[in-house]
């Protein structure tokens, strides 16, 4: 069985999104300058060759996405499918922690599951994804996975800037949680750090 | 011009310290683990002593490579509190400023510490001291912050412990500054990950 990994791409004073972050401007202004490394040139498609490419190819290979609500419903559920694959051309069962029921296009969308709780929503993620990882997506949604105990890796892109203000990614948890590095790689753009979580 | 250096550890979720720093617990509950690199493994404050003999592989690299051509230092009253004064005297060598508004009781000379109150006279009193050497921001996370904030730091330094404490001090909390960094070498070990970054200057910095 594959991992669920918690992927993030953060500012070296921890902010993973700008504060005005909402359904007109996805990452609150700041998406360039946390993931300009991840992309290629014109923003377009992901980077797949090289260092950084190595980086997002992990990211691509995965069987199955968790993510918060706030995230998917600002994107519509990717259309009913997270894009996966080098090219973008699988398409990944997509699943979604929520009390609440889904919205209405939800029920056109047989790759999106919505589920009670984060346990759930990886637990059914992974039987999804196989021998393949899953990709957990939002800081919120991280948070509770890495404090409900069902995150195994923290995969961290820290970019060299300062923002001073922002969405933190640690912001609400108030557990310890003891992590081992598992490898880092050192480029000019950004530091990535793989750490996994100790149980 | 002395080149100013903040160097400093911290949790992957941003604290400097753990929950209830206080002497005898001088990173806070827990915060041990922000210096495993610095002693080379597991420690507790139970344990006698506090040198850096045990530091060791890329720990070390780094430690030597951040701390070279440094001749003089500032520390923040609270870290100089918390450490328990080092126990009274500055194992760092030369003299350490602590920045602090209470310079009443000033420590002994003999000591190697001195107060002195403000940051600006505290760095003035860094330069004449260095003498063109380098100047080390040692902590606690105000004083790197009202570096940063003044725009005097040349190199931020961070070692990054794997451990999310949960609590405690944020190193940028409360700070607002956008600044451009750019990583001039990395270093990692189990124990940490050492990033040093120059601090690009802007054209309306002051």
């Amino acid at each position: 069985m594959g991992n669920a990994v918690l992927e993030m791409s953060v500012s070296v004073d921890g902010y993973v999104a700008g504060l005005d972050d909402g359904p007109d401007n996805p990452g609150g202004g700041v998406v360039e300058r946390l993931h300009a490394w991840a992309f290629d040139e014109d923003f377009r498609w992901f980077r797949t060759e090289g260092v950084q490419g190595e980086m997002m190819r992990q990211v691509l290979e995965v069987g199955a996405v968790v993510v918060g609500r706030r995230t998917a419903e600002q994107v519509d559920h990717w259309g009913g499918a997270h894009p996966g694959g080098v090219d973008g051309s699988r398409r990944l069962p997509v699943f979604v922690p929520s009390h609440r029921p889904p919205g209405p296009t939800v029920a056109d969308y047989p790759l999106v599951t919505y589920v009670p709780d984060i346990e759930t929503a990886v637990a059914r993620a992974k039987e999804a994804a196989g021998e393949r990882d899953v990709h957990v997506i939002g800081a919120v949604t991280g948070q509770t996975g890495l404090a409900a105990g069902v995150i195994d890796i923290l995969q961290l892109h820290y970019v060299p800037v300062l923002l001073g203000s922002g969405r933190r990614l640690f912001d609400l948890l108030p557990a310890r949680v003891e992590l081992e590095i598992l490898r880092v790689v050192d480029t000019p753009e950004v530091t990535h750090v793989r750490y996994a979580v100790r149980r | 011009m002395s080149k100013v250096i903040a160097a400093i550890s911290t949790s992957v979720d941003g604290y400097i310290v753990g929950p209830d720093d206080r002497p005898g617990c001088g990173l806070g509950v827990g915060g041990e683990r922000l210096h495993y690199w610095v002693m080379g493994g597991p420690w507790t404050y139970a344990d006698d002593g506090r040198d850096t003999d045990g530091m060791q592989g890329a720990d070390r690299e780094y430690f030597e490579t951040v701390t070279q051509g440094v001749t003089a230092g500032i520390v923040g009253r609270t870290m100089y509190e918390s450490s328990g004064a080092w126990g009274g005297r500055n194992p760092f060598g030369g003299t350490l400023i602590v920045l602090t508004h209470r310079v009443e009781d000033q420590p002994p000379v003999s000591s190697g510490f001195l107060f002195v109150d403000g940051f600006d006279a505290a760095l003035e009193k860094a330069r004449e001291l260095a003498d063109g050497g380098g100047i080390s921001l040692g902590g606690g996370a105000d004083l790197i912050r009202q570096g940063l904030r003044a725009g005097v730091v040349d190199e931020l330094a961070i070692s990054t412990a794997p451990v999310v404490l949960g609590g405690g001090k944020r190193l940028f909390d409360g700070f607002e500054e956008d600044l451009e960094l750019e990583v001039l070498g990395t270093w990692s070990s189990q124990f940490a990950t050492h990033v040093r970054y120059a601090v690009k200057r802007t054209t309306e910095a002051s």
